[in-house]
């Protein structure tokens, strides 16, 4: 553990340094995202508003969960988005066979030196925003507790993302790159939870929670703090679950890595 | 036992043959048929610490696919390999500690920062002790000439540049083996020679067993006592220079200069005309007769003005090696 967390500095210092080498494009990236984000955010807000009540849940608590899901995907990615998005590249090029020459796990030494995104705080702060506002517009008076669950939620949402990014990029192993059925399940499914999961029927609700379950990244969560029903007949302690959901798709997804590793090693594709 | 162990060594990818339009596409989907290919096949050779061995063979011969295999990188179809009684493939960590490789086309180094930022990288991945750390920094940097370009980005740097660093890298922990593919590939003539005069200074002075491969023969002769050829996934031949050159020595060639008209040539079987100029001629030799032999006959029977003799170029021989091989089936 120590070892690790000597790595871990080390390499952290590195990818600053990269991230900071190109100043300008670093700042434009960040605006961009601004610009991008803001959008996708009046859109929603707009579609939210007009609603008033969706499913039990008023405009601003349909905002909470757009901003969750966006927050932990900014913690999310921005550790693992360049090491997702890279590997096909690097396993085309054959500069991955150079992490397998490495002391350290082939994942641990992608994903380090993939580099941390620091583009990502653009979507940090957008979420942050967002969600600020959503709770000022519900008078929502915080306590202590509240607060260390959203943390330990957003944790947990922070690695589902990362599982999905992490179970995506696995599809590099076998020379297929992108993959239809793989993009629908980690992104498209993800889409549903934008909206309140009470909404839809009860096979998708199903499938978030138990096969991808998206909805502990920001339904269950915003569902415990808001107290708002869970799906019928679901047990109620489920809302606290998304650390241990995260921890177990995380452990998961890089189970699935390391399978699909195995076939790179005896095929070299 | 020998420090490196290698027996048997098979190797095999699948292809998916792919078929022609868009009704072979269609097709493929549903079902795809596979061809064998034998990238590797029975190799075996052992090696002492120490030595610092050629390997190599035309494109596609399966020199880098051994490479990988003994580097821990892919799993050998059949067969085994052993470094130092670790098998790479299986315990790949305990192994990397004690490997250095360099995939010359590919950079190990951070585009965007200089050399000095990787270094102090590779101190904490390979937890090389400060001390020593420090003395093979200098050591590499001195040896390699890489002061005036430690601190410069990455992206700056010369293709010659970048493979010093690379090399550098690979061997920050001190390795006892330097698997190298293809290092010289690009390289100007000065570059080549500094790499070839480090790399046996590395190998003296620490003892490091060295495989090479490559296409430049010249690396070979520079640096390599022995040569191992491989062709098709198959060894073709293990063993010194010297023997290489006996063993697939076809002659020389001899040059006759004369300051008039050019004499009448005279057939023989012991010479073949090869290039016939208006003041010289180009003669080939077999190998069946000394050169001094055949420069006697020559004098007293043309009367030139100027001889010179030319030993077989080490790359014209490995020319016709591999052509040989082709010649013979591919069983054989």
């Amino acid at each position: 553990m120590k070892d690790f967390w000597r790595l871990f500095t080390s390499f952290f210092k590195v990818a600053l340094r990269r991230e900071m080498a190109y100043r300008g494009t670093f700042l434009a990236g960040i605006i961009g995202q601004w610009i991008s984000y803001g959008a996708a955010f009046l859109g929603l807000y707009i579609t939210v508003s007009s609603f008033q009540v969706l499913g039990g849940w008023s405009g601003p608590e349909v905002l909470i969960l757009y901003g969750l899901s966006l927050m932990s995907y900014a913690v999310g990615a921005s550790f693992f988005f360049n090491f997702s998005n890279g590997l096909i590249g690097r396993i085309r090029s054959g500069e991955f066979d150079a992490s397998l020459t490495k002391p350290i796990h082939p994942f641990l030494h992608e994903v380090f030196s993939a580099g941390y995104n620091v583009g990502y705080i653009s979507h940090f702060t957008v979420s942050l925003a967002i969600m600020v506002l959503a709770f000022a517009s519900l008078s929502y008076t915080p306590t202590v507790q509240s607060i260390l669950f959203l943390i330990s939620a957003l944790l947990g949402a922070s690695l589902i993302q990362a599982a999905g990014l992490i179970a995506s990029s696995t599809m590099s192993f076998f020379s297929v790159g992108n993959n239809p059925i793989a993009d629908f399940l980690l992104y498209d499914m993800k889409e549903f939870t934008n909206y309140p999961i009470t909404i839809f029927p009860r096979g998708i609700q199903f499938v978030l929670t138990f096969l991808l379950p998206f909805a502990f990244m920001n339904f269950y969560p915003a569902a415990a703090l808001l107290g708002k029903p869970i799906p019928e007949g679901y047990p109620a302690f489920l809302p606290y679950l998304s650390p241990l959901a995260g921890a177990l798709v995380f452990t998961l997804s890089i189970l699935l890595w390391n399978w699909g590793l195995k076939h790179y090693k005896s095929t070299g594709s | 036992m020998s420090f490196i162990e290698v027996k048997d060594l098979c190797k095999e990818y699948r292809i998916a043959k792919s078929e022609k339009g868009i009704a072979g596409a269609v097709k493929s989907l549903f079902h795809r048929e596979y061809t064998v290919k034998e990238a590797v096949k029975n190799i075996s050779f052992s090696l002492e610490k120490g030595e610092m061995v050629g390997y190599i063979g035309p494109n596609g011969a399966g020199k880098s696919t051994t490479i990988k295999m003994l580097s821990g990188v892919l799993l050998p179809t059949s067969g085994t390999a052993k470094v130092g009684d670790i098998i790479p493939y299986e315990n790949r960590k305990e192994n990397a500690k004690r490997i250095g490789v360099v995939f010359g086309q590919r950079s190990q180094l951070y585009w965007d920062l200089p050399i000095s930022d990787t270094f102090d990288l590779y101190e904490s991945l390979y937890s090389v002790p400060k001390e020593r750390f420090r003395k093979n920094c200098d050591y590499f940097t001195e040896l390699l000439d890489m002061k005036d370009f430690l601190h410069q980005p990455v992206r700056q740097l010369s293709l010659g540049q970048k493979m010093k660093a690379n090399i550098a890298i690979a061997l920050l922990h001190d390795p006892e083996v330097l698997y190298l593919d293809e290092p010289t590939i690009g390289l100007d003539v000065t570059s080549k020679k500094v790499l070839r005069d480090a790399l046996k200074s590395i190998n003296e002075e620490k003892k490091t067993t060295i495989i090479l491969t490559t296409h430049d023969m010249d690396d070979i002769e520079a640096v390599c006592k022995r040569l191992i050829m491989i062709d098709r996934g198959q060894k073709l031949f293990d063993g010194t220079l010297r023997d290489f050159r006996e063993t697939y020595n076809d002659g020389f060639t001899i040059k006759l200069e004369f300051d008039g008209a050019l004499p009448p040539w005279q057939e023989s079987s012991s010479y073949e005309l090869l290039e016939e100029a208006e003041h010289h001629w180009l003669i080939k030799s077999g190998a069946e007769t000394t050169a001094k032999a055949a420069m006697i006959e020559l004098i007293e029977r043309y009367n030139p003005v100027n001889l010179y003799v030319q030993e077989e170029r080490i790359e014209d021989i490995v020319r016709r090696a591999y052509a040989l091989d082709r010649e013979a089936p591919e069983d054989a």
